[in-house]
């Protein structure tokens, strides 16, 4: 009776279940995410690859904490007791090669070199608009060489990782002169392939160009010593009257002036959004004094820093937050105190004077400048002079005194021909470029680093660079050492 | 009284089947119960309509028995069953209708309740026996309902009614009764012309008459040549607790149980035979026959029957590639032919922390902050005078929480139809404030044989949890109150939650974290399932099961704006996550189980399973609501940065298995089991396993030669296997892309972005898992001692192993690899007594288990994991030593003088007073290469005793658990330590280095820490051996009389303590430190840092039975 039906019913079922294969039981695949497999086939894919490429300037160890760079010079100390105490070694120079900050570091470039190489690898296989192609390849080698730039300046000589396809697990590192010229010759590969800033519609806007690239090339061989090189690259930037000085330095780290005629590379933010996607820089270095100033008060300025200043010059102002100095209108009812930086007595001004933040304290919208269009003056400046062209040296540096110096009157008075044009540019970088990460591997790579950083703790057989990582000579035995870890 | 009725009506027409075999016979057939509260019974108020025409008397009985629920006994030789009758009757009695089908002076109808005896008027008996009549009762005097009384040799009998009575008529003096009842020997006894008989059952000896629960089935203990513990439901349901998981602790040898921190529904870490691989090392649980891997919270402890824990290869290869890390088989109970019963269990409780920390004053928490500036050269900050005692923030945070527990469930059945149903409610409150966890269980079981040869039955649970959660780990509110300098008061003179000022840290207000932390968790799920059997041949059944589990969970977190001086949140948010997951388990068995000659024992089976799951889940996020009002608290509500996200995750598993009993004379056992199972979590390549493993017992005590007068019973077994583990997330053998988004444009506008989020290894496989064991069970003494023994050695091959890998790769670790070997060796022992002198009856059972873990193989070049913990606190796994063991740097005292230090090995920033940190290596200079290993997180043995003592209605029971010789990485030593941070810290910093011979173990206080007196070190290292009465119960039976009255069978009102006493030299809060970061796994095990500490609690129940 019942029993049969049953029986008959199992029967059915199984063998339904014998029709059905197990191996597609067992194919299971993620849902609601892409794979390698599907995936860098379409022009789509291609922009949204080199975007993650851009991504991890962005992060927090390369752009929300990236006064790192600052607190290793005699510009800054870190600032706040022992929090953030991870970077205490950055501030005592203390380097060593367990330092798990050294380490990230490290690993956050090479996996923009990783991003970057996976555009390469890929991107050229796709068949999509020429132009965009062209672009997309020229943002990878652009980015690849902007992080081997950081990779070089910190490590020295690096093993170049130039392909995802088939790469070497345990590369062994290349000399600082080979590193150099590999990122050149991305660099100029990039200068081919990449669009003016002025050819960027406004959607696009942000995105490396070619006065970056070559701005990039011009500083790469300042660091490589190709004097010659840097002045015809820079002049090639200059010349193409893309870029000018913004009249009022007071102005150059207001949001409204993200991606002015000023900047040639900077990182993008969108404020409001998440750590990942906003800049937290501000917040890092913001005074901090409770819920009234919000920020976490890092990088304080020295007093050798202020001293550096010339009488009048109304960068101070913008670069140094001292005791009664209003930060913005949106608190000028708690001008600055000086115990609220117990280590300085000064809080970072870059950034923050005159900017309001509102809820946006710790995702703020303004954009990190990387590579601004005085730099590049500056840097013109200094292979003029390298070459012998002192002239043109002293234009630039006046150029950028000039703009510093504003409508006012009796201050910064232009530099002549017959000053001391080397000390000129040492100094004229520190002023305008002071807390923009430039000073160290300016003071290393003109050799002064033991004269002025020895009282700090700088150790010359260490040639100012960083140890390679433990972690990466722990698991890969064809690196070297640093000299003097 | 007012009788309320229900009407239950079932009406089955005839088909075409039914109709052929009966011959032109109709039959109709309209059962009628009307059910009241009290009084009258089933044959009473059922009520049938039966229209038969030329049927045979046993298809109607037949035909009543599968519509009803009503069930004969008799005899079909001596009662005429064969002839044929017609029967037309509409709404009438059993009684009614029997009589008009028998002939009451040749058969005798006995109905009681469901039960009907039938039996033959004896014309002319030889020695005719009048009426007998018994009581049944167990050795405590407690009637037993339910106990199957038959006449030896007949089919005559009956059951024993709700107080243990049973009456028989017409016995012959010469017959014997046996006696049959679930858990009690089977006794035969002589009537031997008696009229009136007590018999007192014995409980069925614990030990090798057991039938134990193992993989797809169950075998007498006795038969077990593998490695199987069991947990009976008294120890289990002692524990205040509410996952069954947590009730293991301590009751079986080998098995390690740790609650990840204290809060009510906390995570738990089950370890069986150690810690087998890096990777996931958690059980597999199955639950009447359903494996699942999670949701064990949503089981009521109460609805628990028995736990079997498949230890050794031999029992727990049948689940192959999920059961490396142990099988531990839940059985829920079931019902009992018998008369209904309803028990109600009432538990009500307080609870208090077990344990506070010793902190500060704010008087002296100022002058520790002043001293550590003015060592640094600053000035001080404080002015100490009148600051006196300040606020104790533990004292605020902490409350006595309530402890509810009440379940009632019936349970009821005849011969055909069985179930037990009930329903229960744990409620247990946070011991700290807001916090607090509910559950709500309704659990059905049924079987039922439907004919001689078909039987289907389910076992449903429904659950619902929600919780209140506030946060544990770190940042949790807990360490917020340790961190809250004594000098803040809790609230501000406007009533609102006062903050941190100048020089007070910025720690929230612990108070105000977990009055806003508005975090909850609901929890539904269905699990269950639905058999049927069919039995081919008496010596053949095949069984047919599909499991469910359904489960949703919704989470909604909110984080509102607050300002409380130095701390505050500008921004408020809302996370919400719904998942949605489904499990469904196709099972089909067919087992064979035969004895030939009396010697041979053969038991087979085959089998095959499949089983897929989907988790689908969807997660919301807003920020910028207008205010922090509970009515805005929805996601519509936020204003800005809406993020959704959404997937979904499957897997399926396909699986073949077998097994092979053979004994010969109950001497020689031999078993051997396979199972094959292919997994979707590994590529196309290595889908599928093969988990084969073969064991053999031997009882030695039933040879001949064997003359050991007080050994019952004593079986030596020998048992080898291979296990797979398979966990290592879903989709490991493919690379996905994970997605992120750069902003780009003039309007600044998030683009997307794509790129690899981990490396990934296509031609991943499985972990193997092989294990040896050797044991012995000992029965001695009358069964009054039972001993049984372990020595296992666990090797793990092919461990799946993330390693860490150049960075310049892209990753600083591979995707899975197969490499690595990890061994657990291990010693358990297991015994018991019990006995009774008079009326005192007592009862002890230990355990005790040590384990051995050592990593034997990290791949090619062995270079060893570290995984950090905690600022520089890490642990290491290298070669050579157990899985994760403490790695830090090893002091060597305090530098009392600048000459010692400069005698030292460069140690930068020391000063006189620091901590000398010891110099490892042969380099002058102490750096990160100065680190070893200063401790392990796991125990050389952990152990466990239970005592039971009774003396007349009285009983207490103790059950003491504990382990030692691991150590514990204290991390809340760091915070109370630690002068650098403006934090609160504890009374041993009072002890410090303020100049020469002052101290050799308190650093001097610093603002800075240069010297970094404050790095990973055995500092921080303490001994984490304890001892602990876990639970203690005093209960009372009342006595029988003076229930009767009120209609009640048994009744026991207990008193219950929990965590009551620990022994132990651990100065944190509780030495039981499981994973302190939950979503980190075993990767933070023995690491204490501060997290929700355990509860002491008290309570008194009462258990009623009807």
């Amino acid at each position: 009776m019942k029993k049969y039906k049953l029986t008959t019913a199992l029967s059915v079922i199984l063998m339904l279940w014998a029709g059905t294969s197990c191996e597609d039981f067992l194919d299971k695949s993620p849902n609601g995410v892409l794979s390698t497999a599907n995936f860098y086939q379409t022009q789509n894919d291609a922009v949204a690859a080199v975007n993650a490429a851009y991504a991890l300037l962005s992060g927090f160890w390369i752009e929300n904490i990236a006064f790192e760079k600052d607190i290793i010079s005699d510009d800054a100390v870190k600032g706040q007791g022992s929090d953030l105490s991870a970077l205490n070694n950055f501030d005592n120079l203390n380097f060593y090669a367990g330092d798990g900050v050294v380490s990230t570091l490290w690993g956050e470039f090479y996996k923009g070199v990783y991003r970057s190489n996976l555009v390469l690898d890929h991107v050229p296989d796709i068949s999509m608009d020429q132009e965009i192609k062209n672009r997309t390849l020229g943002e990878a080698y652009f980015l690849r060489a902007y992080y081997y730039y950081n990779l070089a300046i910190r490590f020295g000589g690096v093993p170049l990782v130039k392909t995802t396809l088939n790469a070497e697990k345990t590369p062994s590192r290349s000399t600082i002169d080979e590193t150099w010229s590999f990122i050149e010759d991305d660099l100029k590969k990039a200068v081919e392939l990449l669009p003016q800033k002025s050819k960027y519609s406004a959607a696009e806007i942000g995105r490396a160009d070619k006065g970056a690239a070559q701005s990039l090339l011009g500083i790469v061989c300042l660091f490589h010593e190709k004097w010659q090189d840097a002045f015809d690259t820079f002049k090639k930037v200059i010349d193409s009257g893309e870029y000018s000085l913004l009249p009022d330095f007071g102005n150059l780290f207001k949001p409204e002036y993200d991606n002015g005629a000023e900047s040639v590379f900077e990182t993008q933010a969108k404020g409001g959004e998440s750590a990942d996607y906003s800049n937290g820089f501000n917040f890092w270095v913001r005074p901090r004094n409770g819920s009234t100033i919000f920020g976490l008060g890092f990088n304080m300025p020295t007093q050798d820093l202020v001293n550096e200043f010339e009488a009048g010059d109304p960068r101070l102002r913008y670069t140094v937050i001292r005791q009664g100095d209003i930060i913005s209108d949106e608190v000028k009812d708690n001008p600055f105190q000086a115990a609220w930086a117990p280590e300085t007595g000064m809080s970072c001004g870059k950034y923050v004077v005159g900017i309001p933040v509102g809820n946006l304290a710790e995702r703020h919208e303004q954009n990190m400048k990387n590579i601004r269009y005085a730099e590049v003056l500056l840097g013109y400046a200094e292979a003029a002079f390298r070459i012998g062209n002192k002239a043109e040296a002293v234009a630039k540096i006046n150029m950028v005194r000039a703009r510093a110096r504003g409508v006012a009157k009796n201050i910064l008075p232009d530099v002549k021909t017959s000053d001391d044009i080397f000390a000129a540019i040492v100094h004229e970088r520190r002023v305008e470029l002071a807390l923009e990460g430039k000073r160290y591997f300016d003071l290393v790579r003109w050799k002064l680093a033991e004269q002025k950083l020895g009282p700090l703790g700088y150790q010359s057989a260490r040639k100012g660079l960083y140890p390679i990582p433990q972690a990466e000579m722990d698991v890969n035995p064809n690196l070297d050492q640093n000299q003097g870890y | 009284m007012e009788k309320k009725w229900k009407l239950l009506c079932l009406f089955i027409s005839a088909h075409e089947k039914t109709w052929r075999n009966m011959r032109n016979t109709v039959f109709l057939i309209l059962i009628t119960v009307f059910q009241t509260f009290a009084g009258s019974s089933y044959s009473q108020s059922a009520r049938l309509s039966l229209d038969v025409k030329n049927s045979t008397v046993k298809d109607v009985l037949n035909l009543i028995e599968e519509n009803s629920e009503f069930y004969f006994l008799y005899n079909s030789e001596l009662i005429d069953v064969y002839r044929h009758v017609d029967l037309s009757v509409k709404n009438e009695r059993i009684d009614e209708i029997l009589s008009r089908i028998f002939d009451k002076n040749e058969v005798r109808i006995t109905i009681l309740d469901r039960h009907i005896v039938l039996t033959p008027v004896e014309k002319q008996v030889s020695q005719p026996q009048g009426k007998l009549t018994g009581k049944v009762s167990d050795k405590a005097g407690n009637p037993l309902p339910g106990v199957t009384v038959m006449v030896k040799g007949t089919k005559m009998g009956t059951i024993t009614n709700d107080i243990g009575f049973f009456e028989l008529s017409d016995i012959p003096a010469n017959a014997a009764l046996i006696f049959s009842f679930i858990g009690m020997k089977t006794t035969e006894v002589p009537v031997a012309g008696k009229t009136l008989l007590e018999l007192v059952m014995e409980e069925e000896a614990i030990g090798i008459e057991e039938v134990v629960a193992i993989g797809y089935g169950t075998q007498k203990k006795r038969n077990i040549t593998g490695a199987v513990s069991t947990v009976s439901t008294n120890e289990v349901n002692r524990i205040p607790v509410a996952g069954i998981d947590q009730a293991l602790q301590g009751q079986v040898a080998g098995v390690t149980v740790t609650e990840n921190y204290g809060s009510p529904g906390a995570g738990i870490q089950v370890r069986i035979r150690g810690i087998g691989t890096i990777g996931d090392s958690d059980p597999l649980y199955v639950i009447d026959g359903v494996p699942t891997k999670d949701f064990i919270n949503s089981l009521n402890t109460n609805d628990i029957e028995s736990i079997s824990v498949l230890k050794d290869a031999s029992a727990a290869a049948i689940y192959g590639a999920r059961a490396a890390n142990g099988v531990v088989l839940i059985t829920t109970k079931k019902g009992k032919t018998g008369v209904t019963q309803v028990n109600v269990d009432v538990q009500y409780g307080i609870q208090n922390v077990s344990k506070k920390l010793d902190l500060l004053s704010a008087s002296d928490y100022a002058a520790i902050s002043n001293e550590a500036l003015v060592n640094e050269g600053r000035t001080a900050v404080w002015n100490t005078s009148g600051l006196g005692k300040g606020t104790d923030w533990q004292d605020v945070i902490f409350r006595s929480a309530a402890f509810q527990k009440y379940d009632i469930s019936v349970t009821s059945g005849n011969e055909k139809t069985k179930y037990l149903t009930g329903i229960g409610y744990y409620g247990q409150d946070g011991i700290v404030k807001f916090s607090g966890f509910n559950r709500y269980n309704i659990r059905f079981n049924l079987d039922s044989r439907i004919s001689e040869k078909f039987t289907i039955g389910t076992n449903l649970n429904l659950s619902r949890i929600s919780e209140d959660l506030i946060d544990t780990e770190i940042n949790g509110v807990v360490r917020a109150a340790i961190f809250q300098p004594p000098t803040i008061q809790v609230y501000k003179a406007d009533g609102s939650y006062a903050g941190p000022g100048a020089n007070e840290g910025d720690a929230q207000n612990p108070l105000g974290m977990a009055s806003r932390s508005d975090k909850t968790l609901k929890q539904n799920q269905l699990f269950g399932n639905l058999f049927a059997e069919y039995l081919i041949l008496p010596e053949l059944k095949f069984k047919s099961s599909f499991g469910m589990n359904v489960y949703s969970s919704q989470a909604k977190d909110f984080d509102p704006t607050f300002s409380e001086g130095n701390a505050n949140r500008t921004i408020n948010s809302l996370t919400q996550e719904d998942v949605d997951y489904f499990d469904i388990l196709w099972e089909n068995t067919i087992s064979f189980s035969k004895t030939l000659n009396q010697k041979h024992q053969l038991e087979a089976l085959a089998g095959n399973t499949l089983q897929k799951a989907q988790t689908d889940n969807i997660y919301g996020y807003r920020e910028g609501f207008t205010n922090n009002e509970k009515y805005l608290q929805y996601l519509d509500a936020g204003s800005s940065n809406d993020k959704s996200r959404g997937n979904l995750k499957e897997w399926a598993l396909a699986s073949f298995f077998g097994r092979l009993n053979y004994g010969f004379s109950d001497k020689y056992l031999v078993a051997a089991n396979i199972r094959m199972d292919g997994s979707s979590r590994f590529g196309k390549s290595n889908r599928w396993g093969l988990f084969p493993s073969a064991s053999a017992g031997w009882r030695i005590s039933k040879e001949s030669f064997f003359q050991v007068p007080f050994i019952d019973d004593l079986k030596l077994r020998a048992s080898w296997g291979q296990l797979g583990n398979q966990d290592i997330g879903l989709y490991a053998f493919s690379s996905t892309l994970s997605q992120t988004f750069y902003t780009l444009g003039k309007d600044q506008s998030l683009r997307v972005a794509y790129a690899p989020s981990s490396d990934y290894n296509p031609d991943v496989k499985w972990e193997t898992t092989t294990q040896l064991d050797f044991g012995f069970d000992l029965s001695a003494f009358k069964y009054r001692l039972l001993l049984s023994a372990d020595y296992y050695d666990k090797k793990t091959t092919d461990m799946l192993l993330i390693l860490p890998q150049p960075m310049t790769s892209g990753f600083g670790s591979t995707g899975y690899e197969n490499l690595g070997e990890v061994d657990n060796k291990g010693f358990e022992f297991q015994a018991s007594w019990k006995d009774n002198i008079g009326r005192f009856r007592y009862s002890l059972n230990g355990n005790i288990a040590t384990f051995r873990n050592k990593v034997v193989s990290l791949g090619e070049i062995n270079e060893p994991i570290t995984s950090g913990l905690f600022f520089d606190m890490s642990t290491r796994t290298e070669v050579g030593h157990s899985i994760r063991e403490f790695y830090g740097y090893v002091t060597d005292g305090i530098f009392q003088k600048q000459a010692e230090i400069d005698a030292h090995a460069r140690q930068t920033g020391a000063k006189p007073g620091d901590i000398r940190f010891k110099n490892l290596n042969t380099d002058e200079v102490i750096d990160s290469n100065d680190r070893t290993f200063i401790g392990n997180p796991y125990p050389d043995f952990t152990y466990g005793l239970n005592a039971t003592l009774g003396y007349g209605n009285f009983d207490l029971s103790l059950f003491f658990q504990g382990q030692y010789g691991n150590e514990i990485y204290n991390a809340t030593t760091f915070w109370l330590t630690n002068s650098a941070y403006n934090y609160n810290k504890g009374k041993e910093i009072l002890d410090r280095w303020t100049g020469p011979g002052t101290s050799n173990s308190e650093p001097r206080l610093s603002t800075v820490d240069a010297n970094q007196n404050a790095r990973g070190s055995d500092r921080y290292i303490e001994d984490g051996s304890y001892l602990r009465l876990k639970s203690l119960q005093l209960g009372y039976s009342l006595p029988e009389s003076f229930l009767k009255k009120a209609g009640i069978s048994k009744a026991r009102i207990y008193f219950s303590g929990y965590n009551l006493l620990t022994f132990t030299n651990y100065s944190g809060y509780d030495p039981e430190v499981g994973a302190s970061r939950g979503s980190l796994g075993d990767r933070t095990i023995g690491f204490d840092e501060v997290t929700y500490p355990r509860n002491k609690s008290y309570i008194l129940g009462v258990n009623l039975t009807f």
